[in-house]
């Protein structure tokens, strides 16, 4: 019996799947028997750098471009798997902004935040999307220029709600972390909140399948504690244990496995 | 910039919006996000508002796509979520104008209009009719209206008063569009006439305001690209719109005349020349960039 073949690309964000594929691999029977399963890191060559400047328009390098192609036509692929990116919701709210801003959301129209700049939500959610449409989409829409199988694209984990979980582990953020302080936590899953609606939003309208985090790795909006990596923003492998679970559901109606279903 | 001056912009986004989607909200293109102020009742009333003086009680059209401020309806694509977050936005915007009325050096004004639509409750004047961009036109509360020379002199003059009360060195600049009227709301009247109305009234005002102000100055560019000596060629095709070399001629004369700066033959608009971005967000990219690379290093680990 053929096995069905997940091909998944992306960046860091993927790197806690990929670990626990492995750990399934070699820890659940039947697994590698159930799934071929491919991963391709854009963070390394020859995909990365991933893009270029062509008079004042973002595209993919050539490069990059080829060794999607190469990777696709190789392994033929039932499913994919997009994780691109997903850090600019980080970079836009993980630390205060040294002229703090902050936003109202239609969720709650009549809560006008104090002590900060106001950035009308309709630029906020502009912003986020010209982010989106600089890095994901062109990734995803190079994906439906060359094949037709379907594309699942996981939502980047929420934010971590401990501000003394980042000031522990702020790898290069030490420094403005202590200058700036983190961003409050609320702020952090209001910006992660808009994120995630536009991905589903474009991802959609772009061909792929959008999927949230499930509840599984979630606590009231932002990651569950269990799931921290030791780092401020990547999710462990537990994490992506429960991602590549949900995934493989989706993709082929089981994740090989029952006890974990 | 060009020229040794700057565009003072006193209401730009917040550093973490990228100038593409800045501009598309009509960030710097403005000296504050007022939008296009046509006529000099519109600019006194700003002003007003601005510092507290003047409360219009037509506070925010609910539309389709969210709440619209009534005095500025086209400012913001999609608008506001709520009118809280309008009257909040509305807040900065006006200490942004009272720093841009505070601050500048040389306040340019261009007179654009003498027909406006205001409230009858209040005389708040709108820069378009309500119903067009938003809100509902209701001839209760709304009527026409077209300023008399007497008028603008006098709202201009109210304007210029208070001005010098903040800035008492500021130089003023008066000008007149010379694009004609689209349209004209008057009943059976023209819109040729009614150009030539306005323009006429637009014109003796800033005569008379020249005349009283020591500090006011009127810069001829609707001579300029009006007269008959241009045989029209400063204008497109619609005949309305001003061509880029009719632009760059009346800067040139500007800044020979007015500044003894001589820039040579016209040449197009210089672009934005300040590219730099949000310092702040390309540090936080790079430190994430770090941290993504560390995950790929530790990939070999248990990454957990």
């Amino acid at each position: 019996m053929t096995k069905p073949k997940l091909l998944c690309f992306g960046h860091s964000h993927l790197v806690c799947i990929d670990v626990a594929v492995k750990w399934r691999e070699q820890s659940l029977e039947g697994f590698r028997d159930a799934f071929d399963i491919r991963f391709e890191q854009l963070r390394r060559e020859p995909y990365h750098p991933n893009f270029v400047d062509v008079g004042g328009k973002r595209e993919l390098t050539t490069e990059c471009e080829n060794a999607m192609a190469s990777a696709i036509a190789d392994f033929k692929p039932d499913a994919i798997l997009a994780v691109f990116s997903g850090q600019e919701y980080q970079i836009f709210s993980i630390l205060n902004h040294p002229i703090k801003f902050d936003f109202v959301t239609p969720n709650n129209p009549a809560y006008v935040p104090k002590n900060s700049e106001i950035i009308p939500f309709v630029l906020v959610k502009a912003q986020l999307k010209y982010l989106i449409e600089r890095s994901v989409l062109i990734f995803i829409d190079k994906i439906k220029g060359i094949t037709n199988v379907p594309v699942f694209m996981v939502a980047p984990p929420p934010p971590i709600e401990s501000e003394e979980h980042i000031l522990t582990y702020p790898g290069p953020f030490a420094e403005d972390a202590k200058e700036f302080g983190v961003s409050p936590a609320p702020f952090r899953r209001k910006v992660w909140k808009v994120y995630c609606d536009i991905l589903k939003e474009e991802g959609a309208r772009h061909g792929a399948n959008v999927l949230m985090p499930p509840k599984t790795v979630m606590d009231n909006g932002y990651m569950a504690q269990d799931c921290w990596r030791k780092d401020p923003v990547h999710g462990n492998v537990k994490y992506g244990n429960a991602i590549i679970h949900m995934v493989l559901n989706r993709a082929f109606g089981h994740a090989g496995v029952n006890k974990h279903d | 910039m060009m020229s040794g001056y700057n565009y003072f912009v006193a209401e730009d986004a917040h550093l973490a919006i990228s100038k593409e989607i800045a501009k598309k909200y009509n960030y710097g293109t403005f000296s504050a996000r007022f939008g296009n102020l046509y006529t000099a009742r519109q600019l006194w009333q700003l002003a007003q508002r601005a510092y507290g003086r003047f409360t219009p009680q037509e506070d925010a059209w609910e539309h389709e796509d969210g709440w619209l401020d009534p005095y500025r309806p086209n400012i913001q694509p999609g608008g506001f979520v709520s009118p809280e977050e309008l009257h909040a936005d509305r807040e900065q915007h006006f200490a942004a104008v009272r720093t841009m009325l505070e601050e500048c050096d040389v306040f340019v004004f261009t007179f654009g209009l003498t027909e406006a639509w205001r409230s009858k409750v209040d005389g708040a004047v709108f820069p378009l009719c309500p119903g067009t961009a938003g809100g509902t036109f209701d001839p209760e509360r709304h009527e026409f209206v077209n300023f008399t020379v007497d008028e603008v002199v006098a709202d201009f003059s109210a304007f210029t008063d208070f001005l010098l009360e903040v800035n008492p060195d500021v130089k003023i600049l008066m000008t007149v569009s010379p694009v004609p009227l689209m349209a004209t709301a008057r009943a059976d009247t023209s819109v040729i006439v009614s150009t030539a109305y306005s323009k006429a009234v637009l014109r003796v005002a800033t005569e008379m305001l020249a005349a009283k102000y020591g500090q006011a100055f009127y810069f001829p560019s609707y001579e300029v690209i009006t007269g008959n000596h241009a045989r029209g060629r400063y204008f497109e095709e619609d005949l309305r719109e001003v061509r880029p070399m009719g632009v760059a001629h009346v800067m040139r004369l500007f800044m020979k005349h007015y500044c003894g700066i001589e820039t040579g033959a016209p040449r197009p608009l210089p672009a934005r020349d300040d590219d730099s971005g949000d310092a702040f967000a390309e540090k936080m990219a790079e430190n994430i960039g770090v941290i993504c690379d560390e995950e790929l290093l530790d990939q070999g680990e248990s990454a957990g």
